[in-house]
């Protein structure tokens, strides 16, 4: 097995693992609401914590730990119009100039995710509410996820620049449109 | 020029391939770079994607994304189509009508269009070709009835479209309802021209007595009580779009459990695909958010409003046009994606030409109904062609009658906008 091989198995066991946490989030994001909206009906004491543990942590954190995983599976949408009309060699070249500013976009966002992170943690910040919640909490998935989607797109980036140089199909291109549905399976 | 090199890199990148998000994420942040240099843009990616998923509103989305996983994990789906046919299977065309029944029973618990088509070809077209039916006729009808779940509510195009124009979600589900039934009868309107133009396109079916009749009923129970634990709250005012939302989440879960389908593989790849969903939408509106910060500064919007302010156009005249855009948009785009990009920019116009953002909501997903069953980019006849291994010319060419039909309803309720608004306007907000 190549390293690319090696490295993609690596990388592909790391977001799945995200993909569980993110999962693990949307169904504690379910039982919470529905939980919420029970005890105000029912006995007029709605959970005090529930808006506040919704929007800083689960949703936050479903979508960042999620973000790679989605890429790995093709699941973000593309316009494949032209590449119908491309050679596979043109497909890599333009799929590794995409990813290229991808990883750099994802990088800065990680970056800055992370200073964020170490800001709030050394001026101990929290949200204001009827409960303190620590903020650099919130930040960890950001930089979590956007470093996992930066690393992801650096390996596209380079896969793809690399199967355009040896004429070797080294990492998968997307599938089209018309020959399979796996990103819109997901689909809207 | 600034705007013109941020719009055609975004063009560029989309042309070779790369994701809609990241795309307009790259595009978007390059073009505030040549504004405001490196110091802007390090400071809009740093509180941007926080932001985007820092909201209690957005979990709409993901919650109405699960439920119709839940739903299809439930198999209840799975008998609309069979009930639907003993009802109306005996008139000539009946199994085509039952689809759009069906089709329009699967949208009101569910708001996956591609979900809607993939269920629908699984049960109706084995049924309609083995009764005979043309495979054109039988596979159109299948598309266009999936699109019927993006409009009846739970919706979850409306709920982007009102979480991106700020207009209430509420008032646009229930908008929703009274268009999702006009198309339903519409679809059924043309199979009957189809069937009575040909009728050897589709022979007329057998009988069902009275009993398989209220038998089939059977399925219908947990589809009203799910239905109406979401539309029903939001419309009475009991429940907001997002309780509404992770109820519905939770009612569809219940629903799967009774059913004895809740096997952890199953549930697994329930919540996967519904994280892979959702976090393909909130990436667009990341990216969207990130090319919107770049596209306010060049004041472009403003241009534009006052440009077509100043035209000496009637207001109708320009509503054709900018629906006839979003009709090719929707050729080689995502409608999601078209929803998220153009909204913040068309919405100004046509609010400034005089119209009301509920109702522009229900006709834009109207007319991205019509994206997801023309070529290229027509999501529904995919899933189509590929649950029946026909081959995809076939299954356009069937939609195309509906397509015709369905601009002729959309021209009808931009002349009668009441058709739409009026619903809302009977709510318990």
């Amino acid at each position: 097995m190549g390293v690319i091989d090696r490295f993609g198995r690596l990388l592909d066991g790391i977001d799945k693992a995200f993909a569980a946490a993110s999962g693990v989030c949307m169904f504690a994001i379910m039982l919470v609401v529905v939980a919420d909206v029970a005890l105000r009906y029912l006995f007029n004491s709605p959970l005090a914590w529930s808006y506040d543990v919704i929007s800083l942590y689960l949703m936050v954190g479903m979508f960042f730990f999620g973000v790679s995983d989605t890429l790995r599976g093709h699941g973000h949408v593309a316009i494949d119009v032209v590449q119908k009309r491309m050679s596979p060699a043109g497909r890599h070249a333009g799929e590794s100039i995409g990813y290229a500013l991808t990883t750099l976009v994802a990088a800065v966002i990680a970056v800055q995710a992370y200073g964020r992170l170490t800001e709030s943690w050394a001026a101990d910040e929290v949200m204001a509410g009827a409960y303190s919640w620590p903020t650099w909490l919130a930040m960890a998935p950001v930089v979590a996820g956007a470093a996992m989607l930066t690393v992801r797109a650096a390996f596209r980036t380079v896969g793809h620049a690399l199967s355009v140089l040896t004429r070797e199909p080294l990492i998968e291109l997307p599938p089209l449109s018309e020959t399979a549905v796996s990103a819109t399976e997901d689909g809207v | 020029m600034v705007t013109l090199t941020g719009v055609s890199l975004l063009f560029a990148l989309l042309a070779i391939g790369t994701p809609v998000a990241f795309a307009m994420a790259a595009a978007g942040a390059t073009g505030l770079a040549m504004i405001g240099g490196p110091a802007m843009v390090l400071g809009i990616l740093k509180t941007a994607p926080f932001s985007v998923a820092n909201s209690y509103e957005i979990i709409t989305v993901p919650m109405f994304i699960l439920m119709a996983e839940f739903v299809i994990l439930s198999g209840v789906a799975d008998d609309l189509f069979r009930a639907a046919a003993a009802w109306v299977g005996r008139v000539p065309g009946g199994l085509a009508m039952a689809t759009a029944l069906a089709g329009a029973g699967f949208g009101a618990i569910s708001g996956s269009s591609t979900a809607a088509a993939a269920t629908l070809s699984s049960t109706s077209i084995p049924a309609m070709l083995k009764q005979g039916y043309e495979p054109r006729l039988a596979g159109g009808v299948v598309a266009i009835s999936g699109t019927l779940a993006m409009m009846i509510p739970p919706s979850i195009a409306l709920v982007l479209y009102g979480i991106i124009a700020d207009v209430s979600i509420g008032a646009l589900l229930i908008a929703g309802i009274v268009p999702g039934l006009l198309v339903t009868v519409t679809i059924m309107l043309t199979v009957f021209v189809l069937v009575r133009l040909d009728p050897t396109r589709a022979p007329a079916g057998r009988a069902h007595s009275l009993r398989e009749k209220v038998a089939s009923l059977s399925v219908a129970g947990p589809m009203l009580v799910l239905f109406m634990a979401v539309t029903g709250s939001i419309y009475l005012g009991l429940a907001t779009p997002t309780e509404a939302a992770g109820i519905g989440a939770f009612g569809a879960f219940l629903l799967a459990a009774r059913a004895r389908r809740l096997s952890r593989d199953g549930v697994a790849r329930a919540l996967t695909h519904a994280v892979h969903a959702t976090c393909m939408i909130l990436m667009i509106i990341l990216g969207a958010s990130i090319f919107g910060y770049f596209f306010t500064l060049t004041q472009t919007t403003q241009a534009l409003v006052a440009w077509v302010g100043a035209l000496d156009a009637p207001p109708w005249a320009i509503m054709a046009l900018i629906l006839f855009g979003y009709v090719i948009l929707g050729c080689f785009m995502d409608q999601i994606a078209i929803l998220i990009l153009t909204v913040p920019v068309v919405l100004p116009v046509v609010v400034a030409l005089g119209y009301d953002p509920v109702w522009f909501g229900v006709i834009v997903v109207l007319t991205a109904e019509v994206g997801m069953v023309t070529p290229p980019m027509g999501l529904n006849v995919f899933v189509v062609a590929r649950y029946t291994r026909r081959p995809l010319a076939e299954i356009f060419e069937g939609v195309m009658p509906h397509v015709v039909a369905h601009a002729l309803l959309i021209a009808l309720m931009t002349a009668l906008p009441q058709i739409i608004l009026w619903l809302p306007s009977t709510m318990n907000m």
